[in-house]
């Protein structure tokens, strides 16, 4: 019923509705600037992530030195690996979280659109997966096939898709039940068109919506991983890295921790704005839940 | 008779804080007296239930409330809300439209009654459970040994609405409002609901005000009907006055409405009617 | 209801099937063995210990015994602790992580639920609006960040209590890593609360329960808390999942003898029949939360049970 009604709500009001939302606004420039600042960085900034200044070892934050961070136990800038960590935590959310959408979307708009017998199996085996222990999941695969970026993205986004196989099939089955796909059926549409054509574009918003949860989880699971010395090797490094190697300094050195964990805490209450605020804009009606 | 037992003067109400918005309800006055039934008919939006929540202080709190409402002596706009929690059920009690909603899910049909008394300091225990069998058999519902250990669910919508009376009911209340109690209901089903709830008031001798849209139904149990339209109240007179000689044209709108039985083709004949006026 | 157990039993069997099936091949799919140490074994050493593994059999023929050990209740030898049980190093050490992990979740859940009641009670207060910025900030940061901030402050500023190690189960040694395991699953929790008790609050069942003339915390109590309390119990089952198996990390930074360390030294060490026995005895745990949830879930919504 609401179906209809919210697939044509114009893009342009959700637009109001968010651009109304100041913490959301803030929220969306404040990851914006940091992608850029980090990438700028990276690029240009006068202190490579991997520069070992021998004459800096475990500096406090300076300005005149321009090690505006601090230096770590390695003499390395840590405003630069900061910025490198942003940069890995930010591609392995996106990443994975793209990963788990394509998986989730096909599996369930196929589950929620066949229906029937193909439905109940497909679903007990999501809930069957949900009884598997993820974490010692992702520790088994990190550590025995050994530890890259992208296998850990991948198997995080493959842990992933669970929840977005549910949602996106309970959306199939309620766009399912709708007029104008009936009509569409009756028209003679086959059924991978009016997947593609009608029930997809339908679940943009949720999907959104669910991409801005997906990320903040996905960046905590790597920097997990990444804490437990499984994840990105050095001199490459992530947020979740350069927290860990914090942690072990916190009495002498706080900064080490400090800085890298008040930039992820931003990052992951910046999503959770973004996240409430794409909510509001793009499904007026639903309650914030989770 | 004697002097009345609820006295609404100039009530309105407004929501937000839009002075230039419509208010919910403009100056409505009313009087209801032990006994009587007194109607009140409108449209969907005209205000009808809003005014009446406002009597137990459940307007939500975007709403504005002015005026005066007084019962048995006691002013209840601006009352304390202890005050009117102490009235609510006990004293004036409401029946709510949608029995299937309106009962809670999770708790069965026996300790929905039974709180109503313990709330109020009435029975407690097995006095409490007997009074609610008592009640459950007062509304005519079949074995309610089975129905008071049961839960909403498990229930059809006519019976859940005869629970909802008999919740109503239970503390025996001077004051009774109903809104619109029956119009969830098949039409078999509402004229026995309909006169279980006018047996049961006659019986304690309350007073009755019944919120419905429909003027057919309401024309058989009330003394005097008030029309509301747009949150005033337009009419109010003696219900055999206001049925055979209405003096305001909405109310004549709302009759041409009311199919009769045997009028041939009253639907259209009526609706071009309605257009006209 | 001893029926639906069985059933949801029954069909609990297949899926810990497998996900031992799963996990047994994908360790012996893995490059490198247990006894690839640092120094190369001469070859008769290693055909031997093999042989006393059972490494030397063909890898279905390991799979059926280790299954056929495993529905005896025999998890087998470690293969890097040599003569110890694998069931012997989980009998010790899977009370330091159940103990910390219920601790954890019983935190969560009643200040969780506590809190965010509270808050939609308060909608709109000070209060409601603080707590709110409170939680979505715990909510951020991850308990490795807290953990040691915890252990800053209390253990060393302030020396109150022991910064690390398990003493016993000392309540003291307790504290902090409870604490930091729970806060930011109880900060989840109260956040799930507060938004479907906003949405109760609103139900025509509730403004009845008003009109009945029950007291605020009675309408709270009995009509308002248990129908809001459905979301919440279905996402209760996912976080004890990820509370128990979460702590690898706690263990990890506050020094506990616990599974999670267990389980990241066994993947290390390739120490197959430690690994396959963590991962049976976590996937049951986690189909043990699920029926609970499951169960806890009936009894909240009577309509699911009796049907209609």
């Amino acid at each position: 019923m609401s179906d209809t009604v919210a697939a044509r709500t114009p893009f342009q009001r959700a637009q109001d509705r968010f651009t109304r939302n100041r913490p959301a606004l803030f929220a969306f420039c404040w990851l914006a600037i940091l992608a850029l600042l980090a990438g700028a960085a990276l690029v240009l900034g006068p202190h490579g992530y991997d520069q070992i200044y021998w004459d800096r070892i475990g500096e406090p934050p300076d300005l005149s030195t321009g090690h505006i961070f601090g230096t770590d136990y390695n003499g390395r800038d840590l405003f630069a690996r900061t910025m490198l960590g942003v940069v890995v935590s930010f591609s392995i959310g996106i990443l994975s979280a793209i990963v788990s959408l394509v998986i989730g979307v096909i599996y369930g708009a196929v589950s929620g659109y066949v229906g029937g017998r193909t439905d109940l199996i497909m679903m007990r085996i999501v809930d069957g997966l949900y009884a598997v222990p993820f974490m010692f999941f992702i520790i088994i695969v990190v550590v025995l096939f050994g530890r890259s970026i992208v296998l850990l993205f991948i198997a995080v986004g493959a842990i992933q898709w669970l929840t977005m196989a549910r949602i996106v099939r309970a959306q199939t089955l309620s766009i399912k039940k709708s007029d104008y796909i009936t009509a569409a059926r009756f028209s003679g549409a086959p059924p991978w068109r009016i997947l593609s054509r009608h029930v997809a574009p339908n679940l943009t918003g949720v999907l959104i919506v669910y991409l801005t949860l997906i990320i903040p989880d996905v960046i905590l699971i790597e920097s997990f991983i990444s804490f437990l010395g499984l994840g990105v090797q050095e001199p490459m490094t992530s947020l979740g890295v350069l927290i860990a190697d914090g942690a072990k300094e916190i009495y002498t050195a706080p900064w080490l921790l400090a800085f890298p964990s008040l930039t992820l805490m931003t990052i992951l209450f910046a999503l959770s704005l973004l996240g409430d605020g794409l909510r509001d804009a793009l499904d007026p009606k639903s309650e914030a839940i989770s | 008779m004697t002097a009345p037992m609820l006295s609404i003067r100039d009530l309105s109400i407004r929501f937000g804080d839009d002075t230039c918005a419509r208010p919910a309800v403009q100056g409505f006055s009313l009087d209801v007296s032990k006994g009587e039934c007194v109607a009140i008919v409108g449209e969907s939006g005209s205000g009808k239930s809003q005014t009446f929540l406002a009597a137990l202080g459940l307007t939500s709190s975007a709403a504005k409330v002015t005026g005066s409402i007084m019962f048995d002596g006691q002013e209840l706009v601006g009352a304390g809300e202890a005050c009117l929690r102490a009235l609510r059920a006990s004293r004036i009690s409401m029946i709510f439209q949608n029995a299937s909603s309106g009962l809670a899910g999770h708790l069965t049909i026996g300790r929905q009654l039974t709180e109503v008394l313990e709330a109020h300091g009435q029975e407690a225990g097995s006095a409490a459970h007997r009074r609610a069998l008592e009640m459950l058999e007062a509304v005519r519902l079949r074995s309610p040994h089975i129905v008071i250990e049961q839960y909403p669910a498990q229930l059809s919508g006519g019976m859940n609405q005869r629970v909802m009376i008999a919740m109503a009911l239970i503390a025996r209340p001077e004051l009774i409002i109903a809104d619109e109690p029956t119009t969830a209901l098949d039409v078999t089903i509402q004229a026995e609901v309909l006169s279980i709830l006018k047996e049961l008031q006659a019986e304690q001798g309350a007073g009755l005000v019944f919120i419905s849209h429909d003027l057919a139904v309401v024309s058989r149990i009330a003394d005097r009907i008030g029309v509301m339209k747009d949150g005033v109240l337009v009419e109010l007179g003696e219900a055999r006055q206001v049925i055979e000689a209405p003096s305001h044209a909405y109310t004549r709108t709302l009759l041409a409405a009311v199919p009769r039985m045997g009028d041939e083709g009253a639907g259209m004949g009526d609706q071009r009617d309605t257009a006209q006026t | 209801m001893i029926r639906f157990v069985l059933q949801r039993l029954a069909f609990a069997i297949p899926t810990l099937f497998a996900v031992v099936t799963a996990t047994f091949f994908l360790l012996r799919l893995a490059p490198g063995g247990p006894f690839d140490g640092d120094r190369e074994l001469a070859p008769e050493v290693r055909a031997s210990l093999d042989a006393r593994y059972g490494l030397d059999k063909s890898l279905p023929e390991q799979f059926i015994s280790y299954i056929a050990g495993l529905l005896r209740g025999d998890f087998g030898p470690s293969f890097r602790y040599k003569d110890v049980a694998v069931s012997d190093i989980i009998a010790d050490q899977l009370p330091v992580s159940l103990t910390i992990g219920a601790l954890a979740l019983v935190l969560a859940a009643g200040l969780g639920v506590s809190l965010g009641a509270l808050m939609a009670a308060r909608h709109n207060s000070w209060f409601d609006r603080t707590s709110t910025g409170v939680m979505s900030a715990l909510i951020a940061v991850p308990s490795f960040v807290t953990a040691p901030l915890l252990a800053l402050v209390f253990g060393v500023l302030l020396g109150w209590l022991p910064v690390g190690g398990w003493n016993a189960g000392n309540p003291l040694n307790l504290i902090l890593p409870v604490v930091a395991l729970g806060l930011p699953n109880a900060a989840y929790i109260a956040r799930l609360t507060r938004a479907s008790v906003l949405e109760t609050l609103s139900a025509d069942h509730v403004i009845v329960a008003r009109a009945k003339g029950l007291s605020p915390s009675t309408v709270m109590r009995r009509h308002v808390l248990p129908p809001a309390m459905l979301p919440v119990v279905s996402y209760v089952g996912p976080i004890a999942v990820m509370v128990l198996t979460g702590s690898v990390v706690i263990e990890k930074i506050f020094g506990l003898p616990g599974t999670g360390l267990a389980f990241l030294n066994g993947a290390l060490n390739r120490d197959y029949t430690l690994v396959m026995g963590l991962v049976v005895v976590y996937a049951g745990l986690i189909v043990l939360v699920n029926l609970l949830t499951d169960l806890a879930y009936g009894a909240l919504n009577p309509a699911l049970r009796v049907g209609k």
